[in-house]
Formats: C-alpha cells, sequence, structure tokens
C-alpha cells in the first residue's frame, strides 16, 4: 500500500474538525483523506487542495455542524442557573428585610419615574409631529430691546407681518400665524368660557393632525371651527359634531361657526395643543385690525414653511425691513431683529419672554425634580447596599465553598450583581405599580394633563433599563467586592471578623441622614412660607374684596344698578387692569425727559375699594369730562423715581396726550414672585368704557362668600345665559403662591417620610448587624457589672456620632438648597432662620438614635449566661 | 408516501447502498453514484443523507477496519434495515402503479410530438 505525505489543507481539516459533529468526525475526516489522496494521485496536489477546500465547505452543514448542546456548553447557563436558585433561596429567607428593601427602593423609583416623566416631557416633545415633514418648517424668533438695555427673546411677531412676508419673499411657502385667547363659547343652551385658538388656513397642511371626524379640508371655511375629543365629548355628548353650528363669543361680538372637525388627542408636550381652534380671521375681526395696523400690541406666533430651509437666514435678513415699520408704529418697545429657527429646534423656555406655542418645562423645576429623584434613589441604594453587607456576613461559609469549588473572583462578583439585579428588578415592578398612584397624583398637583399613558414606550423601557442597571451597580459592588476579596481559608475556618461597620457604611450611613435632614428642612420651610406670605403686606387691604368679570359699559352699568341695591356692598368700581393681574410697561414724557412706567386704566373709586390710600390730592370723578381725558394719579414711587418735585403741578404725556396729576397714591406689591418688589412705579388714568374688564367689589362686612353668592343670584337674574366669574382678591394675589407653597410642602415631606423610612431600616440594619458582632462583649462587660445604659450607651456612641455629622452636614445643605429655591421662586419669601434647621436636625437625630437603641436595649438586657455559654 | 418519506437522492443513496451490499461507506457510495449515475456528489450532501436516512430509520452503521490509507481513521459501513426496504418497496410499487395508470396513448403522443 502507497503511502504518501502530501496532506490536504492544514487550515480547512482543522476548520472541520472544529466544527463537525463528534460521532461523525472520524469516519468523515477519513473519507475526506481517502478522496483526497486519490484526487492527489489523478489530477494532483494543487487541484486536489482545491476540491478538499470545497468539498469542506459544502460539508458545513446544519446537520453535520456540531450542536451546541448536549456536548458542550457555550455558556455558563448551569452556573446562571444555581445563583439564581440560591439568590431566590436567599430572598426567602430573609423575608422581611426583602419587604423593606424592595418597598423602600420601589417607592423611591416611582420618585424617579415622576421626575422621568417630566424629562420625558422635554425629551419627547413634539413627537406628535414625528410623521410630519417639518425639516423645512421654521420658528420665528423676535428679539426686543428693553428699555434698560436687556434683549428680550419671544416668539411673537405683528399680526400683520406673516401674511405681507410671504407675499414680498419668495422662499416662503406659506405661513400660519397661531395664538389663543378666552372666549364664550356655546352649543344651545350649553354655555362655558373657554381658551380658543387661532390659525391660518394652512395650519393643517403644514402640521399633520390626526382627525377623528370631519376633514381638514373644511378648515379652508373662516367660519369653521375645530374641536378637541375632549371638547366634543363635552359640548356634544351623544350626538355628531360635523356640520354642528356653535356660538364663540368675544369682547361682545358674536361669531356663528361650524364644526369642521374633531382631532383625535393631542399630547400636552407639543407645539399646539388646544380645545377649540378656529381661523385667525375672526380673531382680526375681534380687534378690528387693519392690514396696515403695524402698531398693534397684539403679536402673534408664527411658522413659516420654507421652499428650502438654508435659505432660513438669508429669509430673516429679508425680514429686517419690517423692522423699521414696526418701530415706527408702535413706539413703547424696540424691535432688534428676526430670525428664523428651525421647527425642531431645542429652545430654553426660560430665555423666551412671551410664546403662544407650547414650550418644554423650563430648566429649574426639571433640575429640582431630577435631583430629588436622585437623592430618594441614592438613600434607597445606600440602604440596599447596608442591609446586604449585614445579611452576606451569614453567607461567608458559602463564598468560601464556591471559591475552594473554582470560583474566581469576577464569578463571585457576579453572583452579588446577579442577586442585586433580581432584588431591583422586583423593586422596578413595585414602582411601576406605585407610579400607577403617585404620577396621577403629581400631574394633578401641577395642573398637567400628562401621565404615564403619554410616554412613549421604548424610550420608558430604555430608561428603566439604564436606571435598573445604574441601582444594581451602585449599591451591588461593594457588597459583591467586598465580600468576594476573603481567602477560602479564612472564609471556611470561621474566624474571620467582620466589624459592624466601616467606613464606607458609615459614610452612607451619615448621607442617607443628612439626605433626610434637607428633604425635611425644605419640607418646613415651604410649610411656614405659606403662612408668612399671607401677612405680606401689599400695600393696599386685600381682605374683604372680590372681583366680578365683566365685558364693556352695558354690563357694567346694568350690573352697578342691580349690586348698588345690595346693602352689605359697601362700594364698588369698575377697571380694565387690576392689582394682582399685572400691567404693561408703557412710554412716557416729562418735559424733555424720556422713560416708561407701568400703566394701569381704573374707574373712579377703584383706589378706595382697593384701599389704597392717597397721600395727597384726589382721586377721579366719575362724571367728570377732564378727568376722563386728561387726568393721572400717580404713586410714591413714580414721583420719586422721576423726580416729580411738585407732583399736583406736573404734565406727563402719554400717548400722545398731556395728562395732569391730581393725585398721588402709595405704593403696592402686584405679585409675590414678582423680582422688583414693592418698587414698581406706577400710572393710573381713567379706563375707557368699552375696556371695562373687571368690577371690584368691597363688603362692608359679615360673610364675604355670601355677599358673593346674593351677587352671583342678582348676576343670574340679568344675564341668564353669561357665567358668573368672580374671585376673592386674596385668592387672586394667594392662588399661585399658596399651590406652589402647598405642592413644595407635598412633595418634601413626602420624600420626608420615605428618607426617614429608608434610612431607619437602613441604621437599624446596622446596629442589629453590631450587637450581633459583639454579643459575647456585651455579657462579658455584663458579667463584670456594666449597667444596661452604659452598654446602650457604649454601642450607640459610634451610631451617635454618625447621626451628628449627618445632622450638621444636612442642615448646611438643607438651609442652602431651600434658600437657593425659595429665592428662585418668591422675592417676597420667609427668612431662612437657623432654629427650624436646629429642630428638624435633632427631629432625625432622635429618630435614629431610638431606631438603634431599641436593637441595643434589648441584647444589652440578655442574660450573660444565654450570650456566654459556647456550644 | 406520507409514511415512507424519502427524497430523490436520499433513494438514490439508498439504492446504491444496495448496490453496494456490505462495501457500502462514504467513499466508495460516492464514487458508486459517479460512475452509474453520471452526476457529480459533493461529501457534505451525501453525509447528510446519510445522517438524514440513519435518523429515519432506513440505514444502520457499523465502525469498520482502519487502514493507512485514511490517516488511520476507521471506515463507517451502512446497512438497509427492514424499515428501509420497505420504504424502497413503496417507492417502487407506487411508481410502478403511477407507471400503469398512464394511457398508453399519452406515451405515445409524447413520442409523436417530439418526433
Amino acid at each position: 500500500m502507497k503511502v504518501n505525505n502530501t496532506s490536504p489543507p492544514k487550515l480547512f481539516l482543522r476548520f472541520f474538525r472544529w466544527f463537525c459533529h463528534p460521532q461523525l468526525k472520524k469516519y468523515i475526516e477519513g473519507d475526506l483523506i481517502e478522496i483526497y489522496d486519490d484526487r492527489v494521485e489523478r489530477v494532483g496536489k494543487t487541484k486536489a487542495d482545491r476540491l478538499f477546500v470545497k468539498d469542506v465547505l459544502l460539508l458545513f452543514r446544519p446537520s453535520i455542524i456540531r450542536p451546541a448542546e448536549g456536548f458542550e456548553r457555550l455558556n455558563h447557563y448551569g452556573m446562571f442557573k444555581n445563583y439564581f436558585k440560591v439568590a431566590l433561596r436567599n430572598l426567602s429567607k430573609n423575608k422581611s428585610y426583602v419587604l423593606i428593601n424592595t418597598l423602600g427602593m420601589g417607592i423611591a423609583l416611582a420618585c424617579c419615574i415622576t421626575a422621568y416623566l417630566l424629562l420625558a416631557f422635554n425629551i419627547e416633545f413634539d413627537y406628535y409631529f414625528k410623521n410630519t415633514d417639518l425639516s423645512n418648517t421654521v420658528k420665528l424668533v423676535h428679539y426686543l430691546e428693553r428699555d434698560d438695555g436687556s434683549v428680550d427673546k419671544n416668539l411673537v411677531a405683528p399680526m400683520v407681518m406673516p401674511p405681507i412676508a410671504s407675499e414680498d419673499i419668495s422662499g416662503i411657502e406659506t405661513f400660519t400665524r397661531y395664538l389663543g385667547d378666552d372666549a364664550y363659547v356655546s352649543y344651545g343652551k350649553e354655555s362655558f368660557q373657554e381658551s380658543i385658538s387661532f390659525a391660518d388656513e394652512d395650519f393643517f397642511e403644514i402640521f399633520n393632525f390626526n382627525l377623528k371626524w370631519g376633514s381638514v379640508k373644511n378648515f379652508s371655511d373662516p367660519k369653521s371651527i375645530f374641536l378637541s375629543t375632549k371638547m366634543a365629548d363635552k359640548y356634544f355628548p351623544d350626538e355628531d359634531p360635523i356640520g354642528k353650528l356653535m356660538v364663540v363669543e368675544m369682547r361682545n361680538k358674536e361669531y356663528e361657526l361650524i364644526v369642521g372637525g374633531v382631532l383625535n388627542e393631542v399630547p400636552l408636550n407639543s407645539t399646539f395643543y388646544f380645545d377649540f381652534l378656529i381661523r385667525v380671521e375672526n380673531f382680526i375681526d375681534v380687534h378690528n385690525m387693519q392690514v396696515d395696523s403695524w402698531g398693534q400690541w397684539r403679536d402673534v406666533s408664527v411658522a413659516f414653511k420654507l421652499t428650502d430651509i438654508s435659505q432660513r437666514e438669508s429669509i430673516a435678513q429679508q425680514l429686517d425691513k419690517y423692522v423699521k415699520i414696526r418701530n415706527e408704529a408702535k413706539r413703547d418697545a424696540k424691535t432688534l431683529k428676526y430670525e428664523l429657527i428651525p421647527f425642531s429646534a431645542k429652545l430654553d423656555p426660560d430665555k423666551l419672554n412671551w410664546s403662544y406655542f407650547g414650550l418644554p418645562i423650563s430648566f429649574v423645576p426639571l433640575l429640582v425634580f431630577i435631583t430629588l429623584g436622585s437623592i430618594i434613589l441614592l438613600i434607597a441604594c445606600f440602604n440596599l447596599t447596608n442591609t446586604t453587607i449585614a445579611l452576606t456576613v451569614k453567607r461567608l461559609k458559602e463564598i468560601g465553598v464556591r471559591k475552594v469549588v473554582g470560583a474566581a473572583r469576577s464569578q463571585i462578583v457576579s453572583q452579588f450583581l446577579l442577586e442585586m439585579t433580581i432584588t431591583v428588578t422586583i423593586s422596578i415592578v413595585v414602582g411601576l405599580l406605585v407610579a400607577q398612584f403617585i404620577v396621577p397624583e403629581f400631574a394633578a398637583m401641577w395642573g398637567l394633563a400628562y401621565g404615564l399613558a403619554d410616554l412613549n414606550g421604548i424610550n420608558l423601557f430604555i430608561s428603566l433599563a439604564i436606571i435598573l442597571f445604574l441601582s444594581a451597580i451602585l449599591s451591588g459592588a461593594y457588597p459583591a467586592l467586598f465580600n468576594s476579596k476573603f481567602r477560602p481559608v479564612v472564609l471556611l475556618k470561621g474566624n474571620l471578623r467582620i466589624k459592624g461597620t466601616n467606613p464606607l457604611t458609615r459614610v452612607l450611613l451619615a448621607m442617607q441622614f443628612s439626605l433626610s435632614v434637607i428633604v425635611l428642612v425644605a419640607g418646613i420651610f415651604f410649610t411656614q412660607n405659606a403662612g408668612y406670605q399671607q401677612k405680606v403686606s401689599f400695600g393696599y387691604d386685600k381682605e374683604n374684596v372680590f372681583i366680578v368679570r365683566i365685558e364693556g359699559e352695558k354690563e357694567y352699568q346694568l350690573f352697578k344698578t342691580v349690586a348698588l341695591t345690595n346693602a352689605k356692598i359697601e362700594n364698588l368700581a369698575v377697571a380694565d387692569h387690576h392689582f394682582g393681574f399685572g400691567a404693561y410697561r408703557n412710554p412716557f414724557k416729562i418735559d424733555t425727559n424720556e422713560f416708561t412706567s407701568y400703566v394701569y386704566e381704573v374707574g373712579a373709586n377703584y383706589f378706595d375699594v382697593m384701599g389704597l390710600e392717597f397721600v395727597e390730592g384726589r382721586d377721579f370723578l366719575e362724571e367728570s369730562k377732564i378727568d376722563f381725558e386728561s387726568a393721572a394719579i400717580v404713586d410714591q414711587n413714580f414721583m420719586n423715581q422721576h423726580q416729580l418735585v411738585d407732583p399736583l403741578n406736573t404734565q406727563i404725556l402719554f400717548q400722545g396726550v398731556t395728562y395732569n396729576v391730581i393725585g398721588v397714591v402709595k405704593n403696592h406689591l402686584s405679585d409675590l414672585s414678582d423680582r422688583a418688589g414693592m418698587k414698581k412705579d406706577h400710572f393710573y388714568r381713567m379706563a375707557k368704557p368699552e375696556q371695562y374688564q373687571l368690577m371690584a367689589f368691597r363688603v362692608a362686612g359679615g360673610d364675604i362668600f355670601e355677599v358673593q353668592d346674593e351677587l352671583e343670584k342678582q348676576w343670574k337674574s340679568i344675564f341668564p345665559n353669561k357665567p358668573f366669574r368672580s374671585s376673592l382678591q386674596e385668592d387672586i394675589v394667594f392662588a399661585e403662591a399658596n399651590n406652589l407653597n402647598q405642592n413644595l410642602k407635598k412633595i418634601f415631606l413626602f420624600l420626608t417620610v420615605l428618607g426617614c423610612i429608608l434610612s431607619v431600616s437602613g441604621i437599624f440594619a446596622l446596629a442589629s448587624l453590631n450587637v450581633e458582632k459583639r454579643t459575647k462583649e456585651i455579657g462579658v462587660r455584663k458579667v463584670l457589672g456594666a449597667s444596661v445604659s452604659s452598654i446602650v450607651k457604649l454601642i450607640n456612641k459610634e451610631f451617635a456620632i454618625i447621626l451628628g455629622v449627618a445632622m450638621i452636614l444636612g442642615g448646611t445643605c438643607g438651609y442652602f438648597l431651600t434658600f437657593t429655591l425659595m429665592e428662585e421662586i418668591y422675592t417676597q419669601h420667609i427668612p431662612v432662620t437657623l432654629i427650624p434647621i436646629i429642630l428638624c436636625g435633632l427631629f432625625i437625630f432622635t429618630i435614629g438614635i431610638i431606631t438603634t437603641s431599641g436593637t441595643i436595649v434589648k441584647s444589652a438586657k440578655a442574660s450573660p449566661v444565654e450570650t456566654l455559654k459556647n456550644e | 408516501m406520507k409514511k415512507y418519506q424519502l427524497g430523490e437522492f436520499e433513494e438514490v443513496v439508498m439504492l446504491t447502498v444496495g448496490v453496494l451490499y456490505g462495501e457500502a461507506y462514504g467513499v466508495s457510495i460516492k464514487n458508486d453514484i459517479e460512475t452509474r449515475l453520471n452526476r457529480n456528489v459533493s461529501v457534505g450532501a451525501l453525509q447528510s443523507a446519510l445522517k438524514r436516512l440513519e435518523n429515519k430509520g432506513y440505514l444502520r452503521s457499523k465502525e469498520g477496519e482502519s487502514t493507512a490509507e485514511r490517516a488511520g481513521r476507521p471506515k463507517r459501513y451502512f446497512y438497509i434495515t427492514a424499515s428501509g426496504k420497505r420504504a424502497l418497496e413503496f417507492i417502487r410499487n407506487s411508481r410502478n402503479n403511477l407507471w400503469d395508470a398512464i394511457p398508453q396513448v399519452a406515451l405515445d403522443l409524447k413520442i409523436a410530438y417530439s418526433n
């Protein structure tokens, strides 16, 4: 038999040996070699090699490739199965700890999900328009110069500009204006006050909306109205709204509009969020705006659709020609320039002064809530870390055995991390359940019509995965590394002494407790702040005053006659502007001196009703034509800031009319959050009858609500179809602040309770571990005559130091956090003082000490016979 | 056919195993098919067919001697099992039945057309 030395290509032979099913390997290899040798003789080595390679490659098929399982496992399935089993056994062994931990962690995660809700609001902003091609759509940004030289940025432009611009400038394909206003909407007998939005004909061409009923084509009719599903359900609970006639009343003008479509629900985090949409032409008609009314202050948000987005800068430059026209027509504000930004560009809402477009949540609240979410998650993670360390001390033998059997350190680490992941996964499930309650509550607090259902599922899933990973690593890394570091011989011999606490657990505990102190401090101050702000002086007498909204002179005259018959009403006045609603800055001139000031337009008696006292001069007279045309009242700030030496003989030029100052009143504070505080200067003149917006009533005494109810009945008797809109002056000035104070109080106190529970369970775990380790020591001490109290003192010393540090740290941080937050929100707020902070610290300290003492006392009381017995 | 599922190539392989009675192993089967039927057979196709047939229970195998020719690797001899034989017979019968069922005219016509 001839033996030849030629061998097939090594590489492919090895490849074949690697992939071939072990049962077939030797036979097929024999076949291959036999064929190869035969071929070498017949056709030569080169060709035989090539054919061999071909044969090997053709053998690479499912029935011949070895299976992944059965002979050799490609993964560590068995190992993980074991880890999993051990983990579940351990969890079921320590049910109470698991319950505390998963519950605490779950609530913490629910808080994180709530914070994520806000974050997602911004991240997923305008996801609704994902299927609309908005690559060529731009928003218009308007830069204004204020009189103090600072630059204002907003998203509005003159009402008349967009149509003219889209005619003049070739790169603009189409445009839509967008703004909102209040109106009465009625269908049949149903009448409510609603906020409605206005847009141009091409609105639905630029932006794709999902319609439930009707067609977007109907919007080409200027007399059409589009409804949200919510409003369709409210006005048309059981009929088809399309084609129905609705009446919209604005400024005493009535418009009959035909329902053209009902929109499917649009999420709140969209540029356009409206209940009613009608054509902007109606708004122009209400306010009689002419095509050339460049001087109108009623501006509007604008979106342009360009033919090519790359031209947006040159188009913005072409828009500059309108700047001059605008500045000449409207003198009180100076437009600097216009800018066009892509529709999808993220805008910082803090830097925008005015926009009808919906905007993302601004940075400060977002940061506050994300910080709070992280704080509470950190506390929960620390807690998990501490209890895990305490629990795994009992498992040192297990680790020893694993190591002896051949586990590498990395495998022990991964085992503990896996256990932590299981715990956190359970917590996430708990968290999602808790979030079902917390999130709606939270959203309701802020009046956000936004919830879990609006979140994008994929994003939420990714975020939860990230949180799962982070918190598992954060809380599991230290126990895993700590437990896996010992040598097996030490572990198995059983003389390893792990102290109850070590530097890291002490630091974590201190941090936990200081975070609890921080949130408690913040909670306490926001609670006190609400009470404090009630006492802030507004400069006028806000008690016993309420207002009723009216429209125009006719309603005023009618209602006045009726209301005056009510003996409990001491006084009443009419006004356009009102304390608490704010006013606008306008340009003035005294001699040659030009400046701006805030203008209020009020009726006679207004100061009397509001309780704002005169320093000198007199009030407006109701019947006086001279007063109506040319009398002005200023406040002390106005007098001082603009150097009125002899105020009653001063002439002020305002809007082309010369006004004589007839009186000087005291200063007032319009708003708690007003940066300028009481330093604002005000100018008062008589309101024009067509601008009458509200009536203010001063009640002589008694129950103000009763008088309000009586007036409502009187109102209904003369205006049966009009809603009676009335509010107390105290509610007007405090509404926002009270709401905010209440909400922040709730949130901080909720976090305090949660933080305390978590911290307490953490310190409890550590204290019990500590005591357990020192059982013998306690026994010896007792035998030698130590009393229970001295033992408690001894063991508590360490925890007292930790808690003391936490108290100081938490108090300091709490002070700064609360102070910064209050400064950010209010100008008028309670001073952040030391005593409540100390009390908060002591409170948390006491809670901590009581917890540890409870554990220690129990073992200090145990009989030394039991503890010293050696089994 | 449901009971005895056998592809065309599988049938060829089984028949060849039968032809080579007692001498049927990878290379000999391959060579025999190549010479008799004048078609190329890759080792991969053959081996997977053999494995399939063995799994179906139509063939069984036995480890043979190892020779220096094959670098000391043993041969693996294949034999037809009883159920394999039944399968072959079933197929042959069903083919025959089909042949018998074709009317004479159809084949004649075909011949006529092909002419």
